[in-house]
Formats: structure tokens, sequence, C-alpha cells
């Protein structure tokens, strides 16, 4: 009997078993992980990441080349709270890259919008457009400075930057959303692309799709699977998260009628944004 | 043109493969999706009376041969099921199969009911008296004992007027006594099997099992001939029909599984495989074959292992 032809996981979907070689703070409760190895991820995919005896939970790749794979981490359950307390040469299990990652293409100026925690996978997909020779702006927010993610390596890598905090403490006071309309009222854009609180990026879709920008927007559901078996991460049009997601166009978001309203919880309730 | 309906307790399937219970089973807008790739029914992941929370991860993996699942059950309770069934259900455009559970066997009783009380009702309604990734929380699955398999039918039976199937488990001495004390309870149907096992995986590296339950119910290729002998076994022994179910990934599969005694096929690992593309390449190549044939309609196919 023959049972397998495309899918889009590889058909082992074991974990396998990674080493945790660094780590750092990057703000209060938010450290990067550095793993040994390579899951062969393109930027916008996520990974599930098995805390032995804990849990496995869905993490987006912060980074997957030179041999190092990055996770950045927020600490909010049981399982990352065991993660915060474990040392270097640690091992975990993880599996992946699973879904569909952000569309990395030969653009001339591409804007790429993080909201929070939301902002982990974008310096990753900033670095790919940068191979492509494509323009990258970084538009980087959080509630308040000391909250702010991934904007030194940005800056590093030389993208332009910008900042916003909603109490002003770093960067414009207000939304990255405030940031994004101004820059695309002076400024012609080619892409758009964001990860970060489903609100947020709500917005950022209606903006670019009423200007007639391409924009793209990486939408998080609860996960039990991450490889299209259990359902859980199913939106109102019946799509899988997991696999046409997280990564998607912003007016099929828009076209979702729970994007930006609710998700589901982990026995399939309902559960407002 | 071949013909692939069937019918199933006087319910009409424009064809006979259904999406097995537990699988992209959570919301309307899933099964409606799945009905649009092609499927001939939908079985709902099973539905508890409270809410119940089901295991940590890693619920659940697969390799080439078999996948293994310790889900644990987890749903949001009959009352968010009523809420979304009520909305499912009048616009659905293939049968709906709501698959129930229980701890008690009394729970059982008021799901039926409640699933009964629906304006507009299922088609079908399966009761899953058989998984075996709950059995820390519940014991032994009432799957295993002719007369808890048949208190449980009757209860069921008495609660409602829906045509009941009742879903067994491979992991027994002996799979045609069960059968057949359901019958004489009252099904109107049987589905087999549930998942076999239960199994149990370790990663070497980390000496943890992989499923956080330690232990969990086998599907996939694997359990196919064991399945295909469950439903041959099942199929001489009971006249209610049969949703054969366990392995099933490709149509030949399918036709091998009905011949041997279902009318029904349920699929659930196939979709780790193949995802929705499953449907519509099983029933083409289904087509394909009863063209070669020379047979018009699927459902003479059902038990031909059987004649002589
Ligand atoms: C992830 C997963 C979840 C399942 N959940 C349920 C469930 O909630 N209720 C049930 O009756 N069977 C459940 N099953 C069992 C399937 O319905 C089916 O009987 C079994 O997997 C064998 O078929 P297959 O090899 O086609 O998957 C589940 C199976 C899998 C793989």
């Amino acid at each position: 009997m023959t049972c397998c032809s495309e899918h889009q996981h590889s058909i082992n979907t074991e974990p396998q078993t990674f080493e945790i070689t660094d780590f750092w703070e990057e703000a209060k409760d938010i450290r990067t992980f550095v793993f040994k190895g390579t899951l062969g991820s393109k930027p916008g995919q996520f990974c599930m990441l098995w805390i032995p005896g804990v849990d496995e939970k869905p993490f987006s790749i912060a980074r997957d080349y030179d041999g190092e794979i990055w996770l950045t981490i927020c600490k909010v359950g049981p399982a990352t709270e065991k993660l915060f307390d474990m040392s270097k040469g640690a091992k975990v299990g993880m599996r992946g890259p699973f879904g569909h990652g952000f569309t990395v293409a030969k653009k001339k100026k591409i804007v790429l919008v993080g909201g929070g925690y939301g902002t982990a996978p974008l310096h990753f997909t900033g670095k790919r457009h940068a191979e492509n020779s494509s323009d990258v702006t970084m538009i980087i927010g959080a509630r308040s400075a000391d909250l702010l993610i991934w904007v030194d390596q940005c800056e590093k890598s030389g993208f332009r930057t910008l900042v916003a905090t909603n109490d002003g403490s770093r960067g414009t006071k207000g939304f990255t959303t405030h940031i994004l309309e101004d820059l695309l009222k002076k400024e012609s854009v080619d892409l758009v692309q964001t990860c970060g609180p489903e609100k947020m990026m709500k917005a950022i879709a209606q903006m670019c799709t009423e200007k007639g920008i391409e924009c793209e927007v990486s939408i998080e559901r609860y996960m039990k699977c991450g490889f299209g078996v259990c359902g859980q991460c199913v939106t109102e049009s019946g799509e899988k998260m997991c696999q046409t997601g997280p990564c998607v166009k912003a007016q099929k978001a828009l076209s979702y009628s729970d994007f930006g309203v609710y998700h589901r919880g982990p026995e399939g309730q309902k559960v407002e944004w | 043109m071949t013909n692939l309906e069937v019918d199933f307790c006087g319910v009409k399937f424009r064809n006979p493969l259904v999406l097995a219970s537990g699988i992209l089973g959570v919301t309307g807008a899933s099964f409606a999706r799945t009905v649009e790739k092609g499927a001939g029914g939908i079985t709902t992941k099973s539905i508890w009376k409270n809410p119940h929370p089901g295991h940590k991860n890693p619920t659940m993996f697969g390799n080439e041969h078999y996948f293994m699942n310790a889900v644990g059950l987890s749903d949001a309770g009959i009352k968010k099921a009523v809420s979304e069934l009520g909305d499912y259900i009048p616009k659905r455009k293939a049968p709906l199969i709501v698959n129930i559970v229980g701890g008690k066997k009394s729970e059982f009783g008021d799901i039926a009911e409640a699933i009964d009380d629906l304006s507009v009702k299922p088609d079908l309604l399966e009761v899953n008296i058989s998984c075996p990734n709950v059995e820390d929380e519940l014991g032994k699955p009432f799957a295993c004992s002719v007369s808890d398999a048949a208190e449980v039918t009757k209860l069921v039976r008495s609660k409602t007027q829906i045509p009941i199937i009742l879903k067994l488990s491979p992991n027994v001495e002996d799979i045609v006594s069960i059968a057949k004390s359901v019958e004489e309870a009252g099904a109107d149907g049987i589905c087999a099997i549930n998942t076999v096992g239960p199994g149990m995986r370790w990663n070497i590296d980390l000496r943890k099992p992989i499923l956080a339950n330690k232990v969990g119910g086998v599907s996939g290729p694997a359990i196919f001939p064991i399945a295909v002998k469950c439903v041959y076994d099942i199929y001489q022994a009971v006249k209610i029909p049969i949703i054969a179910t366990g392995g099933v990934c490709t149509g030949r599969d399918a036709l091998e599984i009905m011949m041997a005694g279902g009318t029904l096929v349920g699929v659930g690992t196939a979709v780790y495989y193949d995802g929705d593309d499953f449907w519509h390449k099983a029933t083409d190549e289904i087509s394909e074959w009863l063209k070669k044939e020379g047979i018009k309609n699927l459902s003479e196919i059902i038990g031909l292992f059987h004649k002589k």
C-alpha cells in the first residue's frame, strides 16, 4: 500500500532532540534561546518546542541559518517557565518547520511591522529580503521601552528601524500603525508584512488594502499538532492556520470573519481578542 | 458513469468516505471545508456533557508507518456543541454524524438527549465507547465489556430516534461478541475500529515518552490489516451496517475494506499524509477501478469477499 504524496510537513513528525547552546534576555521575561542545528525553515514559519515532562508549544522561528536556530520566547506559562529554568547544554524536543511563511520576492521597498513579541520572526524575514537587495524598514512597537525586542539587531543589520511605544518611553509615542500611516503618506512601499497583536494587524491589513499595497499578516491560533490533523487552528473560512497560515495575504485574512475578533481556546471554545 | 452513492441506515451519502471522529472535527467551518473538498460525510470530534480539557502536548505524531495520538478527548462541552451544530446542521451539504462520549454511562444518555433536542437533528449519532487514551481517568472503555456496551446502547437508544452507531474497540478478546451485544441492545450500526493499543514510544535522548500521556492510540497504515479483519468478522456476525474505519489511506484501501463488509468508510489519519487532497484522489481512484471492472454501483461491492 502506498500512502504518501505531496505533504506540507515532513512525513515524520516525531520530535527531534536539540541542545540549548546559549540564551540571553531580550526584555523582562523575554529571552532568545539558541539551539544547535537547523530545521531548514523559511521566515514566518513556526516550530513546536517540547519541554519534556511539561508541554509542547508553537513558536515562530527567529532565525535558522549558520547552524543555529533561534527562538525568542516570552515567559507565559508552565512550559516557558520550565524552559527559563534550563541551562546551556539542556536538551529539548523540536519539530517543524511548519506552516506557510512570509513571501520573499524581489521588491524594491519593504516595511515590516512587529508588535510585542510578534517582532521575533521579522529580523529573519528582513535578512532574507536584504539578500534580495530589497530596501527594508522595520517598525517595532511595544507598550514601553523595556518591552521592546530585536531593535538593536535590526539596526545592526542596517535596516531603517522606527520605534513606537505606547507611553513614549522610546521612539514615537503611540502605535506602530501611526508610524506606518505617516510613512505610507510620504513613501511608495511595495510590500508590508506584519506580526503582532491581531487587532494591530487588522488595522494594518485594512490600511494597506485601501491603499492597494500588498500586505501579509501572521495569524496566531491555538495549535495542538501543527500539521493539519487536530483542526484546532481552523479559521471561519475552514482553512488551517498551521498550513495555509500563519502568514496569509491581508485580503484573505480580512475575509475571515474571526480575524481580529476572536480565536479558539484549547477545547475549541471562542475567545475574544 | 459510476455511482458512488451508498445508503446507511436510510441516510444517503454521495460517496462512502466519511471524516472519522477527532480529525479536523472542532468547528463547523472545518466540516464545511472538508465536504467542499469531497468527503461524503463528516463525523464530529467526541462531544462531552461538560467541558473536558484533554491531555498536554505532545498529543500526536506520525511517521511513514503509523500515527499515534493521545488528545484525551478535549472538548468544550454540550453547550458549545449545540450552538456550533445549531449553526452548521441546517446548512450542511453532506450528512453529519455527531460523535458523543461520556465518563459515566448516564452522561451518554444526557448528551444524546441534548442532541435530540436540536431543532434540526444530525443524520446519525455515533457513540464512542472505545477511546484507549483516557484509561487513567475513566478506566477500561465500555467497548471492552459485552454488558457495559449493551447498557450504554440501551440507554442512548431510549433517548433518541436518531439512528445510533456504536464505535467499537479492536483492543478486546472478541470484538464479534461486542458487536452482537450492541446489535441486540438496539444499535442501528457499528463503527469499527477505534485506535489500536494503546501503544508507547520514547525519545531515547531525553528518556521521555513522546506523548505527554505516555501512551496513545495507534492509527494509520499499520492498523489497516487489523481493521480489515475486524470488519470482516463483524460483517459475518451482524445484520446492521458498518462504518469501516482504520488505516484507510487510498481508494483501493477503501474498496478492500468495503468488500470486507464496510458500507461507509471512516478516514482519519490519511488526512495527515494527503491533507485535503485525499478525498478527491480516493474517489477518483474508486471510480476508475469500478469503471475498469464494469461495476456501475459501488454499493454492489459491500461484503463482496463473503459471497461465494
Ligand atoms: C488525532 C486523532 C483524534 C481522534 N479523536 C477521536 C475522538 O475524539 N473520538 C473517536 O471516537 N475517535 C477518535 N479518533 C479515532 C479515529 O476516529 C479512528 O477511529 C482511528 O484513528 C482509526 O482510523 P484512521 O487510521 O483512519 O485514523 C481519533 C484519531 C486520531 C488520529
